[in-house]
């Protein structure tokens, strides 16, 4: 399970527990049923849980801003489908008889630094493939 | 297959407001043997002429760009045309000021004209100059093709030394690969400016032997091919008959031009094209700068007659570049002496002693009307192109023997 996805199960998880809790705290004081517990230890466990699944709502939204989202794809006979496609090839490597997908490397290496074109500033760019004229000479 | 382990990349300062590219070709030697290259078993460091060969990455480039390096008496400014546009003085001495730009390194020793897909054994270098700058034009490309950045209008191919000749080099592939990526653009506007990077005819001098065997060593090294229908030995076959071909084709677009900014004696251009000089006992005592200046003479008038997208910026002084570094001579008397700031202005011509040469209008000199070569770069940018001569060179007679 991604980091994600655990984070949304425990907010989930929480803010039901929360509100169960203040439904029932309501309903024993509209209803004035005795309970073993008083109406303030109610309420400070309630506003607990719920400040509980605020904070981990928080957390998780920030953690959604720096991991990519993955669309779902569908399954268009690339072999590049995502794991809950019709003919799955989770790792990509071809194994499902289709033709392993390669993203442009061009594309992928240059984007980050293109946000900062516009910035009338200089920048350095590897280019892949271009090479400097005295290469290694330990075999690698 | 390429080989693979001394990657580099480029420099890119994109300004979205214009729609004018200077793409710089960085200077820096070239080598052609062991020695020169400095591989061959026992070869000595001082004997190197060529830079970066072992690389040339992201480090090197912000230390050259760096304006905190460029402070205090004597230190050395960050190149002209590569200032930042809101760095001091960077409108007063960049004539590129505000345009879109792009820096080209250079490490494989070939004045950007190698094509080797291999390590040559003879150098011991993988002269790539030329495949590099295909793949910065694909990645420019790319680049132009995944932002909101407007596709240049006019390209500015501006090369320093070795990059002068590079700029040449490349000037069509350049041209032929944004036509093709930008079809509605085409033909693109392209102007090669080479400071430095002279390329003289020489079929007449003593030295011809002697430079036309440097030549030789140059293509072989580096895998550069002649032109088509062009037999090998022949005047088409040198660097100068090179040239000529890239100027024809240059020509036949209709809205390129080609201009060399160049000293009358220079030494460094008259080593690496093996000009050399001998006394009584056959002894070389130096390099020929004469014999060059004639040749540079003729050449610039040859070209400035047959191709009316031919330009010079030529200083009647000793001196190899001007745009980069303190090559002017009065710059270089001071230099010790002079700040960051004199410095910059000094190289071109704003400030300090006056650094103006006559304009050459159809063969006459007109002593009365004179220029700074910032002036210069920046009318040929505005489309105003003249050449400004040292026609008056004291050896004419002896050079059209």
């Amino acid at each position: 399970m991604s980091p994600v996805a655990r984070y949304r199960v425990v907010f989930y998880l929480v803010f039901y527990r929360s509100i169960v809790s203040m439904t029932k705290m309501y309903l024993d004081q509209v209803q004035f049923k005795a309970s073993g517990r008083s109406f303030i230890q109610r309420s400070l466990f309630s506003m607990a849980l719920l400040l509980v699944s605020l904070l981990v709502g928080t957390t998780s939204c920030d953690e959604k801003k720096v991991i990519p989202v993955v669309e779902p794809v569908v399954d268009d006979g690339t072999g590049n489908e995502n794991p809950g496609g019709e003919n799955p090839d989770m790792d990509n490597d071809g194994d499902d008889g289709e033709p392993v997908v390669v993203e442009d490397p061009v594309d992928t290496a240059v984007y980050p630094v293109m946000l900062a074109d516009a910035d009338a500033q200089w920048h350095w760019v590897d280019v892949p493939g271009a090479q400097c004229g005295l290469q290694p000479t330990d075999g690698s | 297959m390429v080989v693979s382990g001394n990657a580099t990349g480029m420099g890119v300062n994109l300004n979205a407001n214009s729609d004018v590219l200077m793409v710089y070709f960085e200077q820096g030697g070239a080598c052609w043997d062991g020695q020169s290259c400095g591989t061959a078993p026992g070869a000595s460091a001082a004997g190197i002429s060529a830079v970066f060969l072992d690389g040339f990455g992201e480090n090197e480039f912000n230390a050259m760009v760096d304006l905190g390096a460029e402070t205090g008496v004597g230190a050395t400014p960050v190149p002209a045309l590569l200032r930042p546009d809101d760095a001091d003085l960077a409108e007063e001495i960049n004539p590129f000021f505000g345009a879109q730009r792009i820096y080209f390194p250079y490490c494989t020793g070939d004045v950007f004209a190698g094509a080797q897909q291999a390590v040559n054994p003879d150098t011991g270098i993988l002269h790539a100059g030329e495949s590099n700058v295909e793949l910065y034009i694909d990645q420019l490309i790319t680049r132009y093709k995944n932002s909101e950045i407007p596709v240049p209008k006019q390209v500015f191919l501006v090369g320093v030394s070795a990059g002068g000749y590079g700029a040449l080099f490349n000037a069509e592939k350049f041209s032929a690969a944004f036509d093709q990526a930008f079809p509605e653009s085409a033909p693109i506007e392209v102007h090669v400016m080479s400071d430095g990077g002279l390329i003289a005819e020489h079929n007449t001098d003593l030295n011809n032997t002697l430079v036309s065997s440097r030549e030789a060593a140059f293509k072989s090294a580096w895998g550069v091919a002649i032109p088509e229908g062009c037999i090998e030995g022949e005047p088409c076959s040198s660097l100068f008959g090179i040239a000529r071909d890239i100027l024809d084709r240059l020509a036949l677009r209709g809205n390129a031009t080609y201009a060399v900014m160049s000293f009358e004696a220079d030494q460094t251009i008259a080593g690496f094209l093996n000009y050399l000089s001998f006394d009584e006992d056959g002894n070389v005592t130096g390099v020929d700068t004469a014999t060059l200046a004639c040749n540079r003479h003729n050449t610039l008038a040859k070209l400035d007659q047959d191709y009316d997208i031919f330009y010079y910026f030529s200083v009647p002084e000793t001196g190899h570049i001007m745009i980069e570094y303190a090559n002017l001579p009065w710059v270089q008397a001071a230099i010790g002496e002079m700040d960051a700031e004199q410095t910059l202005l000094g190289l071109m011509g704003i400030s300090g002693p006056p650094v103006t040469y006559p304009l050459d209008a159809s063969g006459m000199v007109d002593a009365s009307q004179e220029i700074t070569m910032r002036q210069w770069m920046a009318d040929y940018i505005a489309g105003t192109r003249i050449s400004a001569s040292d026609t008056a060179y004291a050896n004419v007679a002896a050079c059209t023997q």
